[in-house]
């Protein structure tokens, strides 16, 4: 396969295949593309995962992928609806095995930052915030990373502030997938027409394992299942537009 | 919150370590006395008030919310003081007949407004989406504080 | 004949007299999540009222944080996570005011 392949289905596919089938799953907010992702790893792979959405709705149908979190198809089919306070409870007393993150920027050592850019009390750039991912990255045992971009901005020798460190197992980007190996960021693999050297360019630290990378190829099945699921293409949302 | 819906000074939670969450926080820690795991001690978060828009409600403040309940419930128990506003007012015998429904026990509230609409232009789910023009509205409105007052007059309530 | 309770008074009001019950410089939450359920008329009147040194505390916010940030209401804010997600995009308003030093932020945990 070529790099025509869109980069939003490849980054789909990689996040889907970190899920194990059985696992207790969920995403946070502002997450398509990791709600596309368990919604192809439940229908490929992993058919008996149980998913908890942010609107917490357990093992909901929603058909295809909704655009906004207040989108009544995250709770279609649903027969139960876990408040914020219920999905907490559950990940902290250990019954949540794999969450979604978003970070603005990641570390070597596997640390997140989601708060601020420059001084904490006067910030050059005040992120989102966290949203309970210090005490997620710690009590859920597989914490993976996505971004939509891959910029040594984004992957920083230090981060400016510690949001939450701890359980990061893997970093999905455009260029590929990053695992921590010995609490480091290693590339592990590289989306088809990436060059390792791109990679490392890209990168704000040595990120190159010693041996060759491999390179992650979907199978048609998965690409053939994500189109049925997102139709419409809504993944792309999350990824940088032109300016208005 | 869940500290001051208990009554308690603080909560302590696992998780933390090593971030700047902690520090900046202050957080001190505590050691378990019975297994000696050292966790730390959240300090109770207990607002003056909490303002809640509800689906359903009694004249006396027992209330309703479908969907997604959110934080509310332990808004209402953390909070000093309670105020409610609801898409739709019922009768008590509502509530009476169905006392399993009611998600705020209208003694935790203090006030209560019948506001239809009262979440737009964000969503009150299932009655209502998000309204994106309003989003877009708001948005505009905000970039200059004359907007926003103009804004502000337009969309009233 | 009934010997039950009575209801007890009613605890209606309107708009603008529940806005006055909270005074400036009051720590408040606002139920809902994001987009969802946020007491966006209610806020508006805080706003209207010219509220002054509120203290918001609330895990996800995003219109009540945002208008009441632009609107000069707020002290401080401890939140969790605040965006309008990927449709709307951030909380332009109260970033505005963080990165200009008028509004102190805690970190919820």
């Amino acid at each position: 396969m070529s790099r025509e392949i869109p980069v939003s289905d490849l980054m789909a596919v990689a996040l889907a295949r970190t899920i194990r089938d059985g696992e207790v799953v969920a995403q946070g907010v502002d997450s398509l593309l990791a709600s596309l992702a368990i919604l192809l790893a439940r229908a490929t792979h992993a058919p008996s995962l149980t998913w908890i959405t942010v609107a917490g709705g357990v093992n909901p149908d929603p058909g295809t992928l909704p655009d906004s979190s207040t989108s009544p198809a995250w709770l279609q089919g649903t027969r139960a609806i876990l408040g914020n306070p219920e999905f907490y409870r559950l990940a902290m007393r250990g019954g949540m095995d794999r969450m979604f993150l978003g970070a603005a920027q990641i570390d070597r050592h596997l640390r997140l930052n989601l708060t601020v850019i420059g001084d904490r009390d006067r910030p050059r750039v005040r992120l989102p915030g966290g949203g309970g991912a210090a005490v997620l990255a710690q009590v859920i045992p597989h914490v993976v990373v996505w971004r939509t971009r891959h910029t040594p901005a984004i992957f920083v020798p230090e981060v400016d502030f510690v949001t939450a460190q701890g359980n990061v197992e893997a970093v999905v980007t455009p260029l590929g997938v990053l695992r921590a190996l010995d609490g480091r960021l290693v590339l592990d693999a590289r989306f088809p027409g990436v060059s390792p050297e791109e990679i490392a360019a890209r990168t704000g630290f040595p990120v190159l394992p010693p041996g060759p990378v491999r390179v992650f190829e979907p199978t048609r099945d998965e690409l053939r299942i994500l189109g049925d699921l997102d139709p419409g293409r809504r993944r792309e949302l999350e990824f940088p537009r032109a300016p208005r | 919150m869940q500290a001051a819906s208990l009554g308690i000074p603080f909560l302590p939670i696992r998780g933390l370590r090593g971030t700047d969450v902690a520090r900046a926080g202050g957080f001190a820690t505590v050691r378990d006395p019975y297994s000696g795991e050292e966790v730390y001690a959240i300090p109770r978060i207990r607002p003056d008030w909490a303002v809640l828009h509800v689906h359903e409600a009694d004249e006396q403040g027992n209330a309703r919310i479908y969907g997604s309940p959110g934080y509310d419930l332990v808004m209402a128990e953390a909070a000093a003081r309670v105020i409610l506003t609801a898409e739709r007012i019922l009768p008590a015998e509502e509530f009476a007949a169905h006392p399993e429904l009611t998600k705020v026990p209208g003694i935790f509230v203090s006030a209560i407004v019948r506001l239809p609409g009262g979440a737009a232009p964000g969503a009150c789910m299932p009655d209502y989406d998000v309204d994106a023009g309003g989003i877009g509205s708001y948005l505009a409105s905000a970039e200059s504080e004359a907007d926003l007052r103009l804004y502000l007059e337009r969309v009233n309530p | 004949m009934s010997h039950g309770r009575a209801d007890g008074p009613s605890k209606l009001t309107s708009l603008a007299d529940a806005c006055r019950l909270i005074p400036d410089a009051a720590s408040v939450t606002f139920g809902g999540v994001l987009l969802n359920r946020a007491p966006a008329a209610f806020v508006r009147e805080l706003a209207r009222q010219r509220r002054r040194g509120l203290r918001l505390v609330k895990p996800s916010p995003a219109y009540d944080l945002d208008l009441l940030s632009a609107a000069g209401c707020l002290a401080e804010a401890a939140i969790g996570i605040t965006t309008f997600e990927a449709r709307f995009g951030q909380s332009r308003q109260f970033r505005r005011q963080v990165e200009r030093g008028t509004l102190k932020v805690r970190e919820h945990s």
